[in-house]
């Protein structure tokens, strides 16, 4: 009985609130309510309205910021929290849902940011450290499948290392191996690669990468250097970046400049869109490449992500030069999806496949070329 | 006769010019008047409302006002505002700072409330609220060593303050100068006999 008439006084008061103005004193009174309970649409609701009206403080942001991360809408839970934020600095609450809201959107460095400035007692609590060598590892072994008969099918091995140097310094290295016939001749090629990001703000990092390639054909050895360097910020669901790098290699040097751009859009599947756009100059030509991403979650603990390539990507660099196609015959088109299994808390399963149509070295014999890529991740 | 007539000229119009300024004089102080009995009613909406009817942007005392009424009314949004009108238009009077204070306070914006202290007391050091409450806000954010200070400041300068005594007392324990602590625990027990924080803080001394 008490319950119903709380829950009658609360819709009267709403309804009073759609035709009246709201106060400070209504908006703090019913999210708090609502907070208790748990009615996290409500709670939205109704500080839409106050902040529709003008009627803005500290704790309505931490409400509902925590409704929405309660909902699992990080990014709007982020913006509620960075809003909390302006009025309190020091808001230790602020700042721990601001970790875990960068946690769960993908943006460690953000998540690190906001992880710093927490008393030492909660980093205890979060087992946060400044320096963490053995932050995550990673490793994936790639199988390709071709229609051609001059071309043995390829394999690709690579195992990588993720280390928090600081809070806002971290540094990846990967170590691959690639091999192949072709046309009897036996191409095999090592690879470093290491990549260091410095965040500027909560929202803005640099990296900078070196990836070095030992490739051998019949034993005859053809190092390539590859030097790379980006910017990034990602502002709530909006993500810009702008990277350059320069590939020296036996054949000649390559220049690429890439724009990237990338939106998550609201609700349930999370559903994003990256578009990167590079152009990769060389001495003879050059040529705009256009990759289109877009992934989504089809469960709580699966991802799946799809991707186009348009134009010919030999000797192209992707994932901040991690991946460089210096293939010796071009690639013309790659299409592919991908699925990730966050299979526990700190193990993550990722699948790929790739369709690339190539085609032979100085002809215009095309031929289809599949790939299977299986991985894991390991974080701490 | 010409300058006669220029003087004469510029007789009536002083005069003139005397009496309009002394009727609106007269109506500016009956508007206040009419607003503080508003405001004493509690009805600070027509207070507001009353003080509105001779509102100039370029008027400190308007603004003034009406940042205080707007914050008895719980319209935070709109006293901060005035507050920072009459804060640009006097830049170095303290009570319009201390003023924006009270909303900011109720908002929770804390960040601002600091840089209102801040500010106070680079215009007047040695305010004693100013110092007390930037104090508080400093040992909440566990920055004890300034608090420190800040509240050694005014203990210095009223040390029967029970308020700064304590609240010095607390912090030179968090910087781990308990000698100094107990001093001030037992210094605020006889300022304030039985005192169940002067009591605890002794308890995590011994």
């Amino acid at each position: 009985m008490c319950k119903l008439i709380i829950m009658m006084l609360l819709f009267f008061t709403v309804k009073a609130q759609a035709d009246e103005p709201i106060t400070m004193q209504l908006a703090d009174s019913l999210t708090y309510q609502y907070f208790m309970s748990g009615n996290w649409d409500k709670l939205i609701e109704i500080g839409k309205s106050a902040l529709a009206q003008n009627i803005d403080f500290k704790r309505l942001r931490q409400r509902m910021g925590y409704a929405y991360f309660v909902k699992s809408d990080f990014f709007a839970s982020q913006k509620q929290y960075e809003k909390a934020l302006e009025f309190d600095g020091f808001d230790v609450h602020t700042r721990e849902y601001l970790y875990y809201c960068g946690l769960n959107s993908g943006n460690i460095a953000n998540a690190r940011i906001h992880a710093q400035k927490l008393p030492a007692e909660v980093k205890d609590k979060l087992g946060i450290h400044d320096f963490n060598p053995l932050a995550s590892v990673d490793m994936e072994y790639n199988f390709k499948s071709n229609n051609s008969e001059t071309r043995s099918n390829p394999s690709y091995f690579r195992a990588g290392l993720y280390t928090q140097l600081g809070y806002r310094l971290s540094v990846y290295q990967s170590a691959s191996n690639y091999k192949q016939t072709v046309d009897s001749t036996l191409i095999k090629q090592p690879d470093y690669f290491a990549l260091i990001n410095w965040s500027l703000t909560s929202h803005t990092s640099v990296s900078l990468a070196y990836h070095h390639l030992n490739t051998s054909l019949d034993g005859y050895k053809y190092p390539g250097n590859l030097a790379f360097a980006s910017i990034s910020t990602r502002k709530n669901r909006f993500a810009f970046g702008l990277n350059g790098s320069f590939f020296r290699y036996d054949i000649g040097d390559f220049k690429q400049i890439g724009l990237s751009a990338g939106y998550t859009f609201r609700g349930k599947p999370n559903l994003y869109l990256n578009t990167h756009l590079s152009g990769l100059v060389a001495k003879d030509k050059s040529q705009l490449i256009f990759a289109q991403v877009a992934g989504a979650r089809l469960l709580k603990n699966v991802w799946a992500e799809g991707n186009l390539t348009l134009g010919n990507i030999q000797n192209y660099n992707d994932h901040n030069a991690l991946y460089i196609y210096n293939s010796i015959d071009p690639t013309l088109f790659r299409t592919g999806f991908s699925l990730y299994w966050n299979m526990s808390k700190n193990l993550t399963l990722y699948g790929n496949y790739h369709f690339d149509t190539k085609q032979i070295e100085q002809t215009n014999k095309q031929y289809i070329q599949q790939s299977f890529l299986g991985g894991l991740i390991w974080k701490q | 006769m010409e300058t006669i007539k220029r003087i004469s000229l510029t007789v009536a119009l002083t005069i003139m010019f005397g009496y309009l300024m002394a009727q609106n004089t007269a109506a500016t102080q009956s508007v206040f008047v009419k607003s503080y009995e508003s405001e004493k009613s509690g009805n600070y909406v027509a207070a507001i409302t009353t003080m509105k009817t001779i509102y100039k942007a370029d008027s400190y005392i308007v603004n003034l006002r009406l940042g205080w009424l707007s914050y008895l009314a719980k319209q935070y949004s709109e006293s901060i505002k005035y507050y920072d009108l009459a804060i640009a238009l006097k830049p170095y009077a303290i009570e319009a700072r201390f003023g924006c204070v009270k909303p900011l306070s109720a908002i929770e914006s804390w960040d601002k409330v600091k840089s209102h202290y801040d500010q106070i007391l680079k215009i007047d050091p040695q305010n004693t609220v100013a110092n007390y409450w930037l104090g508080v806000i400093l040992y909440n954010r566990k920055d004890y060593a300034n608090a420190t200070k800040l509240f050694e400041k005014v203990v210095n300068l009223y040390p029967l303050d029970y308020d700064s005594v304590i609240m010095l007392a607390w912090s030179k324990l968090n910087i781990g100068k308990t000698a100094d602590a107990k001093v001030l625990f037992n210094h605020a027990l006889i300022l304030r006999p039985n005192d169940s924080s002067a009591l605890s803080g002794l308890k995590l001394i011994k």
